[in-house]
């Protein structure tokens, strides 16, 4: 991603004191401490112009729920939205803030993928913009994958807690992408790649996992490309 | 009617009601003169009085599963005689306002020996059981989903579109409204009471996919609806 | 089962159930296919009506549902005062026990023998039918789903398609043994049987029971909403129409109704319009030669008013339209609504059943969900679910019903998140235990390749991680992290990255 984000003329700047966005803390009902988090984050990345977040699943914890976690304080909230307001998914930040040209940058990687449509993707408003980059990518063939809308069963915890119900689901994920025979699974939600690329491997499916940026950066020649899988 | 009797169980009005107001907060406010939140039209309308009425109502119709045919006043007395001999009824029930349409529709049956149930004098909706067809008129219809509308009164019943296994209805162009914003524009100053006691919206044949998904039409209600438009009737 | 599949002991756990449906492939499979068509089908149609307008719309909905949720009150007075005026008589149950005992009353004041009931959830949850049959009346489900249900001694598994979870095969054999019907498994003669079976009872019924998709304020009326016109036999024929409602189901007005008649069949089944939409003010009209002479609405609260409280008001607007039934992966593999435990189930019932009876009562619910938001976005009144089940696993953490060591746990990962020392250390920790687990020999690897860059999985994981490896293997971190990429480009904590 810095790299993707360098080559496009980018300054990046990762403040080392970033710990979590309190996200897992949030959704499992402790929200008193998924305020200090928040607040942490608010602080680390004061002054930064954007923030660009690999995964869509923190990107959505920032929008959605950091203002509503300071609804008792006025100024607390004012900072929170103002985060909100300048925080992006990669692809989202491409796409919709730089409008980046992908046909232009002349990215080329050989290979068929699918992609997995995370489900926080929903929350910041994402359709399916990363298939159409996947589009744009020369000698890329995309493979549509079934019940794209479905949700891996990953939930963080929920995949622990309820493993038999988790693991049911994420086994119709595995089936839909071993029925696209991609040799690679585009999914940039490092939470949901846990689970799916664990489920492949459990399932005997041969499949590589890579996030959109790191995609890009093999397909410009930032990054060696890494070959795992069909 | 035994319509006296008191129902001593339960909370009254004020007692129930002033749960109502605790959970709203405001447990000793009187409930304040609220006005409905508007609905804005270029969201809702699905159509509108400029669409061709008579042409999206037949192609919503169709697509719900009646049988659809257009017709004329002039053209009236064939295409309904058609209908009827198509269908060959023994028995039918009539729920066809007063005038020259139910007159029409009578003699249609009269002239294929189908005989017309007086079901006002039979109890209303018991004596459609024994009917083989109901044959209405609409209180409306609506263009947008293709529904036609049926209303209880003296002389209709809310048998003749429910209990015969086949039911035909005479559309004429004028009581279609666009759009069901428009059905349900209930005039200010009317009461209740002055609406019939059941208004009906029927969109096709009675249907199931209870089992296994599979459809299946002609549970309880019609199998068959069928619906002849009369063009340049009001 | 010996207990009753929506009414089972408290605490209920829903793991069983859930592991229950898992081995049964032919119920899994109707399930997925039921719900996954339609939800499909729901967005098709609505595309095809709405366009671009769909969000909009929704959004509408919603604002005229909490509205009217928050004046509940005036509207409520409303439509007592207008239903009053046309004819009806208005009752009031604060709990199921005074609803059930309403209907009693007014079935016993008439002296009735048999009634026709048409789908109600609200009945579903005060358990009214026991009721009415312990004073002796036969009462007749006349939906065909929840006939066959009755018939089966079973219980609703879907709010809108109550057995989903049956197949023809148990239809055929209940018909045998309770009608004396000849075996078929045609679901085309099936649906035969049962139409001529009802017309007997509707012709003889001298009671009728509806439930409500909505109440309009303005003009004191009723809506019901079939596809099989079975609610119309059911209160149209006999001489009494009890109504039982939600005080939740108001809208302010007739023309508020068309916003919600646009959405509720296309979001339940992929229809434009349910077939039978039916609109009930008061009994029968002076010059009807048909029709109830008596009609009777029970408003009933039965917790009702708890939800209508601020945070969770709006669970209030659902319309009972089952979408989020369908678009929910959890209810899709748990073997449908019977794992919920209750009468409302997927995401609108995780989120209503433990504020309706405790969530020490039903602690699963907000738990067994991925916060996926499919429910969110299928939901036409946009009652944001995932964000209640948050909220109900907050309420979990407060009442403690979240256990103690879970609670620890998250408390020192969260101490720990707040300090780059300890988040530092810790990640080293994780690094190392998992790297070192992954090269031992009973981690259960296969260890098949050898390079560097091979990635090193886990299959058996102890503890917490066990439920993890249940049905999936665990990556090792590799040996590199983002963190020792950006330290080795050599430039300071906060410092720039340089041009390509």
């Amino acid at each position: 991603m810095v790299k993707v984000l360098e080559f496009l003329g980018h300054e990046v700047v990762f403040p080392r004191r970033q710990t979590c966005c309190g996200q897992p803390m949030y959704n499992n009902g402790f929200h008193g401490e998924a305020r200090a988090l928040a607040r942490r984050m608010i602080d680390v990345f004061e002054g930064h112009e954007t923030v660009v977040t690999p995964s869509a699943s923190c990107a959505a914890m920032v929008r959605k729920h950091y203002a509503e976690l300071f609804a008792g304080s006025d100024t607390e909230r004012r900072r929170a939205e103002q985060l909100a307001a300048r925080t992006f998914e990669f692809v989202e930040l491409l796409t919709k803030v730089l409008e980046v040209d992908f046909r232009a940058l002349g990215a080329r990687w050989p290979g068929s993928a699918t992609y997995h449509y995370s489900c926080h993707s929903r929350d910041i408003g994402l359709t399916d913009e990363t298939i159409r980059l996947l589009s744009r990518i020369d000698g890329l063939e995309y493979r549509p994958l079934e019940r794209l809308e479905q949700c891996c069963g990953f939930g963080g915890t929920f995949a622990i807690n309820y493993p038999r119900i988790s693991g049911e689901i994420v086994r119709d994920k595995v089936a839909c992408i071993a029925k696209t025979g991609a040799g690679t699974v585009i999914c940039s939600d490092a939470g949901c790649a846990l689970n799916i690329a664990g489920a492949c491997h459990r399932l005997g499916v041969d499949v590589a996992f890579k996030s959109a940026a790191e995609l890009l950066a093999e397909g410009l020649g930032l990054l060696a490309r890494v070959e795992r899988g069909a | 009617m035994s319509g006296e009797f008191s129902v001593s169980v339960g909370l009254d009005r004020q007692a129930f009601m002033a749960r109502v107001r605790a959970a709203l907060g405001r447990p000793d406010s009187p409930p304040a003169a609220v006005s409905p939140p508007d609905i804005d039209e270029s969201v809702a309308r699905l159509a509108g009085p400029r669409d061709d009425l008579v042409a999206l109502f037949c192609q919503r119709a169709q697509a719900a599963g009646m049988v659809v045919h257009a017709t004329t006043s002039a053209t009236l007395r064939v295409d309904l005689a058609a209908a009827l001999e198509a269908l060959a009824p023994r028995a039918a029930c009539v729920s066809v306002a007063e005038g020259s349409l139910r007159e029409t529709v009578l003699e249609g049956l009269r002239r294929i020996g189908c005989g017309a149930i007086d079901w006002r004098a039979k109890g209303g909706l018991e004596a459609h059981y024994d009917a083989d067809l109901g044959v209405t008129d609409v209180w409306a219809a609506v263009a947008e989903s293709g529904s036609l509308v049926l209303a209880s009164d003296a002389v209709h019943s809310r048998g003749t579109f429910l209990v015969p296994p086949v039911h035909l209805a005479l559309v004429p162009a004028g009581a279609i409204a666009a759009d069901l914003l428009d059905l349900l524009a209930f005039p200010e100053g009317r009461t209740p009471a002055e609406l019939p006691a059941a208004v009906v919206l029927v969109t096709g044949p009675s249907k199931t996919a209870d089992i296994e998904g599979i459809l299946i039409t002609g549970v309880h209600g019609p199998r068959e609806v069928h619906v002849l438009v009369i063009r340049d009737a009001v | 089962m010996t207990e009753h599949p929506l009414h089972p002991r408290l605490p209920f756990d829903m793991k069983p159930r859930a592991a229950l449906a898992a081995e049964d492939a032919l119920l899994q499979q109707f399930i997925f296919t039921a719900t996954h068509e339609k939800d499909r089908g729901r967005v098709r149609v609505c595309q095809r009506a709405f366009g671009e307008r769909y969000d909009a719309l929704r959004g509408l909905a919603g604002a005229i549902k909490q509205h009217t949720l928050d004046h509940l009150d005036s509207y409520l007075e409303r439509f007592i005062d207008r239903a009053e005026a046309a004819g009806a008589r208005v009752h009031f149950a604060a709990d199921a026990e005074q609803a059930n005992a309403i209907g009693a009353r007014i079935a016993e004041a008439h002296g009735c023998r048999l009634c026709v009931k048409s789908k109600s959830m609200v009945t579903e949850e005060t358990g009214l039918v026991p009721v009415l049959e312990r004073l002796g009346v036969e009462v007749v489900e006349t939906d065909l789903g929840e006939f066959i249900i009755q018939l089966d001694h079973d219980a609703p598994s879907h709010i809108v398609t109550p057995m989903i979870h049956k197949d023809r095969r148990s239809v055929a054999r209940a018909f045998v043994r309770e009608l004396g019907a000849e075996y078929t498994e045609d679901p085309e003669r099936l649906t035969r049987i049962a139409r001529e079976h009802m017309r007997t009872k509707y012709r003889r019924a001298d009671l009728g029971i509806s439930g409500a998709n909505f109440l309009v304020a303005e003009t004191g009326s009723i809506v019901l909403c079939t596809n099989e016109g079975n609610a119309d036999f059911s209160v149209s024929g006999p001489p009494v129409h009890v109504v039982f409602a939600g005080i939740e189901k108001v809208v302010p007005a007739l023309r508020h109704l068309a916003v919600f008649l646009k959405l509720l069949a296309r979001s339940a089944t992929a229809q434009e319009q349910t077939v039978y939409t039916t609109i009930i003010t008061g009994p029968r009209r002076p010059a009807d030669h048909d029709g109830p002479g008596e009609v009777h609405v029970v408003l009933v609260d039965n917790g009702r008013t708890e939800i209508l409280r601020a945070p969770t008001r709006e669970l209030l607007r659902c319309i009972r339209c089952g979408a989020c039934l369908n678009a929910c992966p959890v209810y899709r593999k748990v073997g449908g609504g019977h794992a919920y435990g209750a009468v409302y189930s997927g995401p609108i019932g995780a989120v209503i059943t433990p504020l309706f009876k405790g969530i020490e009562n039903y602690p699963d619910l907000p738990r067994a969900s991925s916060l996926c938001g499919a429910c969110f976005e299928a939901c036409p009144v946009k009652i944001d679910l995932p964000r209640q089940l948050v909220w109900l696993r907050r309420e979990s953490v407060e009442q403690k019903v979240t256990r103690w060591r879970e609670r620890l746990m998250y408390r020192l990962w969260a101490a720990t998140l707040e300090r780059p020392w300890a988040f530092g250390l810790a990640r080293f920790l994780q690094r190392w235990l998992l790297r070192w687990r992954a090269r031992s020999r009973d981690s259960g690897s296969q260890g098949q390749r050898e390079s560097p860059l091979d990635p090193r999985w886990m299959t058996a994981l102890p503890g917490p991680g066990r439920g993890w490896t249940e049905c999936r293997d665990l990556l090792a971190p590799p040996s590199g992290t983002f963190r020792k990429w950006w330290r080795s480009r050599g430039r300071g904590a906060e410092s720039k990255g340089g041009g390509p």
